[in-house]
């Protein structure tokens, strides 16, 4: 089979965007790299740039609901949360594939990762407009993070069919073990590294925006505490807004 | 001049000590640098500990059941399988000491510490499994004796591990 890389001629561009169109358009090209260790720095710089951009752009939609200076936080978080992310969960797939009996390389192994992302923030930068008519129409508040949630789960799913094709087409050995046991360690560090660097939407009766919020209990405290709520158990009269102490 | 065969062996004890040392020094980081310390090394000696006691038990029941390879390839695999989940306890490391750094909640350290040493010993287990039994014939004989050898040990351990944290 012929890939991309194959058809385009040297002189298309730099390779910083010829990387960037390869993820977009030749898939199978852009696993076949990874899979030969060929030019990975580059490749890496590319996909960190992308996912910078991609989810920066998508960050910086969320923070438009509020505006002004949440557009500039939000912007800069959103992709900081998927890079910090990566750094902490990528060793947990090097030493997967190592335990499971598959071919281990944690430069392989980030570059499939960060390739994945990046994928996932083109998709989300692509979604970005959908968020500011959202937002201009005057959209409520939940709505919005209803909206958000949406954006990124089909976000995530298109990156992670390119992982999971990656780590198919890297070895014969147990893929869904490897990928079930990665996306675990993805999810809860994920979720806990979002809710460190929250918020990004912020609630409209937060009096001025803050770049993080003090660390309040895990994400996983919270969901425990608003599935209470839904119940109707409280333990407080109302939430405490940034600053306030939490009483109990 | 190291051997390939001593350089494999050092690899292999890094990982089956060094695995343990750092999930457990992240486990310890709630409760402060003495905890971080202390569990460093509870955790590769409960991990060694409980090998040392269940190994014998695996290989007179798997022999019993006519299901054992030689005494020898049953340490080997043993080994192997302390490896596999050392690595993963060492790659799941930054993960838990990040998710721990950032929690107040110290009954949060009891789930997700079962959750990773539970992972890292399941995987320790399948390369045991996939080492130790091979033909259908020894993996139906084998199967219940297996079963019940992991059903004690993991039982074991869980109660040991509960009792460390926060020691």
């Amino acid at each position: 089979m012929t890939t991309l890389s194959q058809t385009i001629p040297e002189s298309y561009g730099s390779d910083f965007l010829h990387t960037i169109d390869q993820l977009l358009r030749d898939v199978p090209g852009v696993l076949q790299r990874i899979r030969d260790a060929r030019d990975l720095a580059t490749l890496a710089r590319a996909m960190i740039v992308t996912i910078v951009a991609g989810a920066g752009i998508f960050g910086a939609s969320m923070g438009a609901y509020r505006g002004g200076l949440q557009v500039l936080y939000a912007g800069l978080k959103l992709p900081l949360a998927l890079l910090l992310t990566t750094a902490v969960c990528a060793p947990s797939l090097t030493a997967l594939n190592a335990a499971l009996g598959r071919q281990a390389c944690i430069r392989r192994d980030l570059s499939l990762l960060l390739a994945s992302l990046a994928r996932t923030s083109l998709v989300l930068a692509a979604q970005a407009p959908m968020v500011l008519l959202a937002v201009r129409m005057g959209v409520s508040y939940h709505a919005i993070i209803l909206l958000v949630v949406a954006c990124c789960a089909a976000g995530a799913v298109v990156g992670l069919s390119l992982l999971l094709r990656g780590l198919r087409t890297s070895d014969a050995g147990p893929v869904l073990a490897v990928a079930l046991a990665l996306l675990t360690v993805f999810g809860f560090v994920g979720s806990q590294m979002s809710w460190t660097l929250r918020p990004f939407v912020l609630r409209p009766r937060t009096p001025e925006p803050t770049f993080v919020r003090s660390l309040e209990g895990s994400f996983f405290e919270a969901v425990v505490t608003s599935s209470m709520s839904a119940r109707g158990v409280y333990w407080r009269s109302s939430a405490p807004l940034p600053g306030e102490e939490d009483v109990r | 001049m190291r051997t390939r065969e001593t350089n494999w062996r050092a690899a292999y004890l890094l990982a089956a000590v060094g695995g343990p040392a750092a999930l457990g020094a992240a486990l310890g980081v709630p409760f402060g640098v003495r905890a971080i310390l202390t569990e460093s090394v509870l955790l590769p000696g409960l991990v060694l500990g409980l090998t040392l006691m269940m190994a014998p038990a695996l290989y007179i029941g798997m022999s019993l059941a006519g299901a054992a390879p030689p005494a020898m390839q049953v340490g080997a695999s043993v080994g192997r399988a302390l490896r596999a989940s050392g690595l993963v306890m060492a790659g799941l490391a930054p993960a838990m000491a990040f998710l721990l750094a950032t929690t107040l909640s110290h009954a949060f350290v009891y789930v997700l510490g079962l959750l990773a040493v539970g992972g890292a010993v399941a995987a320790g287990l399948r390369a045991l499994w996939v080492d130790l039994v091979s033909g259908p014939a020894r993996r139906l004989r084998a199967i219940p004796v297996f079963g019940l050898w992991c059903v004690v040990s993991l039982g074991l351990g869980a109660h040991l591990f509960i009792h460390m944290i926060g020691a």
